[in-house]
């Protein structure tokens, strides 16, 4: 009977890809007889470019490493023609400077942090001017959220995970209100990150904990949560459909994956309701430019059936001047004006002129909160489904 | 395989000839192993890594990541064990957290091994590279050349040239002894 190998290697044609996952450690060249031959199998196929993907291996020891260094040398010196791209995953720690050194010593090699530009949109996200979008709209949406979280199953005494959880803000507010066992808190942006962490310590809270990681390649253990909650974050990846592969994969059967995102060209308001609709409908297009779909909401229920959940749920936070508190309303609008205006505009290329229409879309909305008669909603889906027991 | 060692020890983990040195204030784990038993199989040297890294790590900030690195470096110390070490004595293990000074907290792992004079000449050889002024440049010429003058035993050179770890690697030809000692920064930001 042969052991089964604890790595895997594939070769991906269609994307002039060798991918590498697992956890490699050979004690010499016989245990690395696929790797061997999907080199050969790849080089005989592909021209232009040929990626080494090596995000997802977690381990590679100096033997392994070697062979693998050994294998890249040959196809840089004997296949000029040829480039040799190999993708890293910065959450890894080891990884980048191992094959950065790689990719200095000859020059048809690179080697790519993937995360660092891994969704279209992240230049703008991971950015401090955004930290005070997180933080008012995790103030705005809670006291809605609360009952929700209630109703979508959530119980004190769970092992809950919030993957992309941002500036902590409602790791925090759950852990207080629901009691759970423990809260693990999952984001690749450094900056949210310290700063989750810093509001932690000043509030002494135990059983709350950050991690640096990836969505997509999640370091936590399967079937290891009752709760996995994602917010406000698939309508931000292009490729929404890794992220809820790992959600599922880490909660446990019997327990709930919990998503929300927003239908932006829903949000309205009146007076002015023209002006208002015309910003919500640009700030959709703007974040289409970078990969982002504000328009996510409803659409979530189907990626979550898809990846095999059952008792898939979904309501609508519509939150609006009447039923939460209008100057935490008007903050959520005033910082994503600032955003707009900011690194928003310069990275989506907006004229002056789109610019200034879209704020003074955002300015009636803020009015149509305060105005007396005034109405100003913005819709927020939540999706929830069961991980069937295995 | 390892006798776990009471932490008020005043020296480091080990008896009689295998006594290494260093003080067992802030250790986290100590471990003690018959090199014949260790050596038997090379998978030890993933599983002590790997459950020492788990165990170590599960209550510091950041574990994934601290995980990971000490998992990887404490693996290759391991493996250089492996393949170069004495034919009798016990292998000792121990890691600690020292105090955070000025530079950031760390973790400091000190791996003790029974080393013969082909095993002593191993890790002479590995401290030789790394602390040569041209260390980067010789590194570099062993990846060039798919590391065919320095197989296996060059693992320890990538472990202190190409990562932000502290080696330190100390020969006792009187004792048959060889000492590896790793300082991996725990700052989060590090990467
Ligand atoms: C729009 S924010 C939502 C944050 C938070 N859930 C909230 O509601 O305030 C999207 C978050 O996804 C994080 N993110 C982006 N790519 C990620 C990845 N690959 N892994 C983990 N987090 C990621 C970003 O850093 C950002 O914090």
């Amino acid at each position: 009977m042969t052991e089964k190998l604890p790595y895997s290697v594939k070769f991906h044609p269609s994307d002039h890809a060798i991918v590498f996952a697992g956890s490699l450690r050979p004690s010499g060249k016989e245990e690395l007889d696929p790797i061997y031959s999907c080199f050969s199998e790849a080089l005989g196929e592909v021209s232009g470019v040929l990626y080494l993907n090596l995000k997802r291996l977690r381990q590679l020891n100096h033997t392994g490493f070697a062979h693998i260094a050994g294998l890249v040398r040959n196809v840089a010196t004997a296949r000029s023609d040829l480039k040799l791209k190999l993708i890293v995953s910065s959450v890894i720690p080891w990884a980048p400077p191992r094959f950065e050194h790689l990719a200095e010593l000859w020059p048809n090699v690179t080697a790519e942090k993937y995360d660092r530009a891994f969704y279209p949109g992240q230049r703008v996200i991971d950015q401090d001017d955004f930290i005070p979008v997180l933080k008012s709209q995790n103030q705005l949406l809670w006291s809605h959220e609360k009952e929700y979280l209630r109703i979508h199953g959530l119980q004190s005494g769970m092992r809950v995970a919030d993957v992309c959880c941002g500036t902590g803000e409602f790791a925090i507010l759950l852990r207080k209100a629901f009691d759970p066992e423990s809260v693990v808190a999952v984001d690749h942006s450094r900056r949210f990150l310290e700063y989750a962490t810093n509001v932690v310590d000043e509030f002494q809270l135990d059983r709350v904990e950050y991690r640096f990681g990836d969505a997509t390649h999640l370091l936590l253990l399967d079937d290891s949560f009752d709760f996995v909650t994602c917010r406000l974050s698939l309508e931000v990846f292009d490729r929404p459909e890794q992220i809820v592969r790992e959600l599922f994969r880490i909660c446990k059967p019997g327990g709930r994956v919990y998503v929300t995102n927003e239908l932006m060209s829903h949000a309205l308001g009146y007076p002015h309701e023209e002006s208002i609709e015309a910003a919500c409908h640009g700030l959709v297009g703007m974040f289409q430019q970078l990969g982002m779909d504000l328009d996510f909401g409803p659409k979530a229920a189907v990626y979550l059936k898809d990846e095999g959940l059952d008792d898939v749920r979904i309501d609508v936070i519509e939150i609006n001047n009447t039923n939460s508190d209008v100057e935490e309303f008007v903050q959520v609008i005033e910082s994503w004006i600032d955003v707009i205006s900011g690194e928003l505009a310069a990275a989506t290329n907006q004229s002056a002129q789109a610019v200034e229409k879209m704020r003074s879309g955002f300015e009636d909305f803020i009015g149509a909160m305060r105005h007396r008669r005034g109405f100003a909603g913005w819709p927020i889906y939540i999706a929830s489904g069961r991980k069937p027991d295995s | 395989m390892g006798i776990p060692v009471p932490s008020d020890h005043a020296f480091c983990i080990g008896e009689n000839g295998d006594r290494d040195d260093g003080s067992v204030d802030n250790a986290i784990f100590a471990a003690r192993f018959a090199i014949g038993g260790f050596a038997s199989s090379f998978r030890h040297c993933e599983q002590v890594a790997n459950y020492v890294a788990q165990f170590v790590t599960s209550n510091l900030p950041d574990p994934d990541r601290l995980n990971s690195m000490l998992s990887m470096g404490l693996n290759e110390i391991l493996e250089m064990a492996y393949r170069y070490h004495g034919a009798d004595g016990a292998l000792n293990l121990l890691v600690k957290q020292p105090q955070s000074g000025e530079e950031g907290s760390s973790l400091q792992v000190v791996v003790g091994i029974p080393a013969d004079s082909a095993a002593l000449a191993a890790y002479d050889w590995c401290r030789e590279q790394i602390g040569h002024a041209q260390a980067h440049n010789h590194y570099s010429n062993l990846v060039r050349e798919g590391f065919e003058s320095g197989p296996y035993k060059a693992c320890l050179v990538e472990l202190a040239l190409i990562y932000r770890v502290h080696l330190a690697i100390k020969t006792e030809p009187s004792r048959g002894r060889a000492t590896v000692t790793m300082v991996i920064n725990t700052n989060q930001n590090e990467q």
